[in-house]
């Protein structure tokens, strides 16, 4: 009798497990994403320094400088950098101490002074345009006669 | 008679199974770890703005966040639930990238590849792993519009 009467303890003790917590969990997050109207940069002017002599220096500012022209979704902020040439083709025409305006309009009047860098600098364009100007010094040590021309670059993205 | 004779039989083998249980025994323990229960929290992996036909990563440390709590040190397996697009073929999304903690600081944490195989971490002595992730995005001629796409952290313990 006891025999049979341990094997149905057992029994129920195999019946009646306890529950079990959850040993699992997970969540869903969301990857977001707003596709805004097309960017388009126009460069509208190239950074002339016009003639310079042997060992001169000539700085030319922003409000006389090379142009870009941004268009881009009105009120959204865009991420501005720029690639500068540290010399105008030749190592003895160093350029330097770059300097900038931005408007949202195409004067330079009441335009606001930056830095080109390539750092990325953020700006907003509350019409969906930006107006950017620079300027630059350049330094001719003992060159050589010739022309002498490099790029300026400048790259867009929205934040 | 026979049904004296049965009866008989049937008490004399209940004596005789009870004689048997009388003999050496001997035993063991049945063992469980309860432990706390797993849960996990998200925060949204957001790229913010984009042009229709360009490219954005956003690196863990600045990405979606998922934030799990439950027993001291144990250690569990991570898989991902991983979008090939944001709701849109034109919207694509690769190259997730990760980080995962046991402090709730980028600083000092481990590089992890999002994925859908299995990966074991641990959680911290007091029971948390933390885990950034981050990806990028690139759209080809996308119409103007919002985009969005779940993405899916399960956790397990080993």
């Amino acid at each position: 009798m006891r025999r049979i009467t341990c094997l149905l303890l057992v029994a129920a003790a195999l019946l009646a497990r306890p529950a079990r917590l959850a040993a699992q969990a997970s969540a869903t997050t969301a990857a977001t994403a707003t596709v805004l109207q097309a960017l388009t940069v126009t460069a509208t002017g190239d950074l002339l320094f016009g003639t310079i002599a042997f060992n001169a220096t000539k700085t030319i500012a922003p409000a006389a400088g090379g142009t870009f022209q941004v268009r881009g979704e009105p009120g959204m902020p865009v991420s501005v950098t720029f690639t500068l040439p540290a010399t105008l083709a030749h190592p003895t025409l160093p350029l330097s101490a770059w300097t900038g305006l931005v408007n949202t309009t195409p004067s330079s009047n009441s335009a606001v002074a930056f830095a080109p860098s390539a750092v990325p600098q953020t700006l907003s364009a509350g019409s969906g345009r930006l107006y950017l100007w620079l300027g630059a010094t350049l330094t001719a040590l003992s060159t050589p006669s010739g022309t002498y021309t490099a790029p300026v670059t400048i790259t867009v993205v929205y934040n | 008679m026979r049904r004296s004779l049965s009866l008989a039989a049937a008490l004399l083998a209940v004596a005789a199974g009870t004689a048997r249980a009388q003999g050496t025994t001997g035993s063991i323990n049945a063992t469980a770890s309860v432990v706390a229960a797993l849960s996990v929290t998200g925060t949204n992996l957001a790229f913010g703005n984009i042009a229709p036909t360009s490219f954005k990563t956003i690196a863990p440390a600045s990405g979606g966040t998922f934030t799990v709590t439950g027993a001291n040190s144990q250690p569990v397996s991570v898989t991902f639930g991983l979008p090939a697009n944001l709701g849109a073929a034109s919207v694509a999304i690769g190259s997730w990238t990760g980080l995962s903690n046991t402090a709730n600081s980028v600083v000092g944490a481990a590089a992890l590849t999002p994925s859908a195989s299995a990966q074991t971490l641990s959680l911290s002595g007091t029971g948390n792993l933390y885990v950034w992730i981050g990806a990028t995005v690139t759209t080809t001629a996308a119409p103007v519009a919002s985009y969005t796409a779940p993405v899916t952290m399960t956790v397990v313990y080993n």
